[in-house]
């Protein structure tokens, strides 16, 4: 499963999420209140800066299968303009989940960065 | 909550969810100062295919298998509506075939495989004599039976059974005169309930302590179903029913489920056997020639039923000698002694119904199996021509990306749609059909009451019998057109020049059995059907049509023995008296009835080397003219001939040959032997008659003594008199009624045709020549819609190639003729196999039929030729239309 999908990309600053990480994200910006499908997005694109585009091919699907593992929770509010929106929210198991996604992959970027950040000269006497 | 339901709100929830999202994004582009449109049409963009999102989307709630099968199902329903032929085709096909069989099945169930409604009735078995033929005296039961004193003495001592018990059937009386009205009673033991572990749902049911000698009358059990008809289920314990005039009290009731230990003869009233001094009319207790009660016994849990039956066999000689009463036959008593006992599982009950029916209920089983093949090479063949026409539109399919599985599961879906289709509509068939195969073999004399009950092996084979017919059949073409590659398939799979051989080959395989089994089936129906018809035809020597059978009962009057003959000729002469009857005569053996007396004779002097069975009857003066039947010489019975004067006898030619009286018997004396209830006695031939058939029409006619009636010293109370009549029966019957009405209130009658009486004597025959004839038409109609399915494929595949040929020059004839041909080869390949295997079955059905050859060459000519002229007239019709292609036509249709 991948953020984007494998039709050709309109953006060009766009990178494609690793595997798994979506679920991640969308977790983690359900730590901050609940939020519907469309804020969600906007979040992720804004807090990168602009460079993580979620699909909403992705997006929903990820956010129903989350609902299913029982990790979010969802209802029907109002949003501030006033119209009906379905609100997702983090359950404590999403909690515990998040946790752990977290931690693995803080794994993977020590270990891919302990791999990449060497100087192909560095070894060199 | 209803999950199609749940299925569709979710769905629009997901619809409202995504246009939200879509609402919002176009309003925060409308305030970052786009116009509407561009807002729009951005989003859209943004957002890409938004059904597909949606179906993506819904994958993820896990169920999207049972919305596919769903679909399927949908789709399978819509396109089973659009091709109303093929449906209607496949599942009438499989309604007649599956309602067809199970009907048979649940027959045969009930009459052969259902166990007693009864506590372990594996643990039962009956005690029976090895040697029956032994036996002197009276035989009241078409069962293994024993005399009253045979049974008290294997009640006393029964090791190997836990538990035993005796039964015998009963008519009593229930009317007090007029039109006879009978209860269906059982002679119960005591210990009888208590065997068979059957509780009563209302009082008590007897114990040991009912049944004593000298007992009188201490009640009834009544079953549930005379409860209910006899009481509307309301008070009935403590009420009194009037059985042979005598009141006896209810105090008891059966459960609903238990009808006796005889299948297919449910009961009315049991009441025990000490009680039968009080209501008949003779003391059946202490006889020892008179075989009436059925043993049966719970078997000793360490005891198999070969030891207990061996065991009896070794106790055998002992419980004879102690059973021996005075009134046994002195010449007999050595064969008495020597019977043997022995012991025989029980756990189906006894049926009267199972032995005269179970050859030709297994017959028919075997019959409709072969119905059921046909059913299926049918149903195979619609479906593969069904699948080779959609091949094409699978590939095209398959190439466009759909997924093999579930091609193949819409197929599945189609043959699932179907089969239950036919299993519903065969089931309700079923139900019908059995209902009235009972009704057909309910009569007057013999009613019928079977269990019906839908029980799990019935449902069982019922749903196995549509799933082999169907899922395979649907299953093997859709798995082959997706194995097919999409290009070739598409390149050959239309109307092309170039059709499957092979799979034709396998089609024509199809049609070939189907016309060997049905060739098997229609020559079963023509052997089955000329039987019956030599039966019916077959002349028994006298003429029964306009015979009317009166039975006239007088218990009731008490008329002493000695004055009884005396009254019976008055009854007699009243009924003679009535304007319409042409003649009528009395008889205490009606021919044909299955009733019977056998003796043995020999001319005096000659006791020891022309010693001969022969069958007896007791007729009155009259009775010759009445059933018709011409005297050869000497005179009929008059009134000469009187209880004092020496016994008279007139013979059959058979009689005359057998015991080599030579050419002129009359006033030759021949010698009957003794019997338990009169001596050795010389009767003085006065007259000889044609043969006639004597107990049933199968046996052919032996020699028959007649005596005369008004010499019998023991006289009975009840008689059936012979009435022959231009008029219709029912006004005779009228006339009768009036008659005796005027002789006495307490006179009880009932009335048969004797014809009617002769047709209900083959009632098995008649059975299986309907149901094999309905069977044979069926397999005949399924094989033709086979062929004619097969040949028209084959037009449709070969279009263009006949196109190709008639523009080369073909004739149409030239055209009709290859097609034809192609069928006859089909037909004659059928035929050739059939005749084999009909051979073969008519073999194995031999011992069911009455004057002809289980391989009557006639008959199975006659087959083969209606067979064949069906076969070509079904592809006659798509030759002709292969005939009629217009050449240009067909040609551009490529």
């Amino acid at each position: 499963m991948s953020a984007t999908r494998e039709k050709p990309n309109p953006y060009q600053n766009r990178v494609e999420l690793l595997q798994g990480t979506l679920d991640m994200l969308i977790l983690q910006t359900l730590q901050w209140g609940s939020q519907h499908g469309y804020g969600i997005s906007q979040a992720i694109r804004i807090r990168s800066g602009e460079v993580l585009q979620v699909e909403t091919g992705s997006l929903y699907p990820a956010l129903h299968r989350l609902e299913r593992q029982r990790w979010v929770r969802s209802e029907w509010k109002l949003t501030e303009s006033n119209q009906r929106a379905k609100y997702y929210r983090i359950t404590a198991t999403g909690k515990k989940q998040l946790a752990s996604d977290h931690g693995r992959w803080q794994q993977m970027v020590e270990a891919i960065g302990a791999i990449m950040g060497v100087e192909p000269e560095a070894g060199e006497p | 909550m209803n999950g199609r339901r749940f299925f569709a709100r979710r769905s629009s929830d997901l619809d409202e969810e995504i246009e939200a999202h879509l609402r919002m994004a176009v309003g925060d582009r409308v305030e970052r100062g786009e116009s509407l449109e561009e807002a729009e049409a951005a989003v859209s963009k943004e957002f890409g295919n938004v059904p597909l999102v949606k179906d993506v989307t819904r994958r993820m709630w896990g169920w999207e298998w049972l919305e596919r099968a769903a679909q399927d199902l949908k789709y399978a329903g819509r396109r089973l509506v659009k091709s109303p032929g093929f449906t209607i085709a496949a599942v009438a096909t499989l309604t007649l075939g599956i309602g067809a069989n199970t009907a048979i099945f649940q027959l045969l169930d009930a009459v052969l495989l259902q166990s007693l409604p009864v506590r372990n009735p594996q643990e039962l078995a009956e005690v029976r004599i090895a040697d029956m033929d032994k036996a002197r005296g009276g035989v009241f039961s078409g069962y293994p039976v024993v005399t009253n004193p045979l049974w008290e003495k294997l009640r006393e001592d029964h090791q190997g059974f836990s538990e035993i018990a005796a039964w015998s059937d009963a008519d009593f009386s229930r009317d007090s005169g007029g039109d006879a009205r009978f209860a269906r009673g059982l002679w119960v033991s005591g210990d009888f309930f208590r065997l068979l572990g059957v509780r009563p749902i209302q009082g008590r049911v007897f114990t040991a302590e009912d049944d004593r000698r000298g007992c009188g009358l201490p009640g009834a059990v009544i079953s549930y179903g005379f409860w209910q008809q006899e009481f509307g289920g309301g008070t009935a314990l403590g009420r009194k029913l009037m059985l042979n005039d005598k009141p006896v009290e209810v105090i008891g009731i059966t459960p609903a489920n238990f009808f006796g230990v005889d299948v297919g003869r449910s009961f009315d009233v049991a009441v025990p056997v000490c009680s039968e001094p009080m209501l008949e009319t003779k003391n059946r207790l202490d006889a020892s020639t008179i075989w009436w009660l059925s043993v049966i016994g719970r078997l000793d849990p360490s005891w198999p039923v070969e030891r207990v039956g061996a065991h009896l066999g070794a106790a055998s000689p002992a419980i004879f000698a102690a059973t021996l009463r005075p009134d046994y036959p002195v010449e007999s008593v050595k064969d008495y002694l020597a019977m043997k006992l022995t012991a025989e599982p029980s756990a189906a009950g006894v049926s009267m119904l199972r032995d005269q029916y179970s050859d030709p209920l297994r017959f028919l089983l075997g019959i409709s199996g072969l119905v059921l093949l046909i059913t299926c090479a049918n149903l195979a063949s619609l479906m593969l021509a069904r699948t080779s026409a959609r091949e094409r539109e699978m590939a095209v399919r398959l190439a466009i990306g759909a997924g093999r599985w579930r091609l193949i599961g819409q197929v599945l879906a189609e043959s699932l749609l179907l089969s239950l289709g036919g299993a519903i509509a065969g089931a309700l068939l079923a139900g019908g059909l059995s209902r009235g195969l009972v009704g057909y073999l309910n009569t007057q004399s013999n009613s019928v009451s079977l269990d019906f009950t839908l029980d799990w092996r019935w449902f069982a084979f019922l749903l196995a019998v549509s799933l082999v017919t169907c899922v395979p059949f649907g299953l093997a073409p859709a798995l082959r057109a997706s194995r097919t590659a999409p290009v070739s398939a598409m390149k050959t799979g239309g109307p092309g020049m170039t059709a499957g051989r092979a799979r034709l080959g396998f089609r024509g395989a199809l049609v070939v059995s189907q016309v060997a089994l049905s060739l098997v089936l229609l020559f079963g129906a023509l052997l089955f059907t000329e039987s019956l018809r030599n039966l019916l035809t077959d002349d028994p020597g006298f003429q029964a049509k306009g015979v009317l059978i009166a039975g006239l009962d007088f218990t009731r009057l008490q008329i002493p023995v000695e004055k009884r003959g005396v009254f019976q000729g008055q009854l007699l002469d009243r009924i003679r008296a009535i304007s319409g009857v042409d003649a009528a005569a009395n008889t205490n053996i009606v021919p044909l009835s299955g009733a019977g007396w056998g003796n043995d004779v020999w001319v005096d002097g000659h006791e020891a080397t022309q010693r001969q069975n022969s069958n007896f009857s007791s007729v009155s003066p009259g009775y010759f003219e009445t059933l018709r039947i011409p005297r050869v010489a000497g005179r009929d019975f008059d009134d000469q001939d009187t209880a004092q004067s020496p016994r008279m006898a007139i013979v059959n030619e058979a009689f005359v040959k057998k015991l080599g009286l030579g050419s002129n018997p009359i006033g030759m004396r021949f010698r009957r032997e003794a019997t338990p209830s009169s001596p050795e006695e010389v009767n003085e031939i006065v007259g000889v008659v044609k043969d006639t058939k004597y107990r049933h029409i199968r046996r052919p006619a032996g020699p028959i003594a007649y005596l005369d009636i008004t010499q019998d010293k023991d006289a009975d109370t009840s008689m059936r008199v012979l009435v022959r009549s231009g008029l219709p029966m029912e006004t005779i019957e009228a006339a009768i009624r009036r008659s005796i009405h005027e002789v006495s209130l307490g006179i009880s009658f009932d009335f048969e045709g004797l014809q009617d009486q002769i047709r209900q004597s083959l009632l098995a025959e008649r059975l299986l020549a309907t149901l094999s004839g309905f069977f044979g038409g069926l397999a005949v109609v399924l094989a033709m819609i086979g062929l004619y399915g097969v040949m028209s494929y084959t037009v449709a595949e070969r279009t263009s190639e006949i196109g190709i040929r008639m523009a080369l020059g073909a004739r149409r004839g030239d055209v009709t003729a290859m097609i034809l041909s192609k069928a006859a080869t089909l037909v004659a390949a059928g035929l050739a196999v059939g005749v084999g295997l009909s051979l073969a079955a008519g073999s194995a059905a031999g011992a069911l039929l009455f004057g002809l050859q289980p391989r009557d060459p006639v008959t199975l000519t006659i087959a083969v030729a209606v067979l064949a002229a069906v076969a070509l007239g079904a592809s006659y019709l798509p030759a002709r239309r292969a005939a009629a292609l217009d050449p240009i036509a067909s040609l551009k249709d490529e």
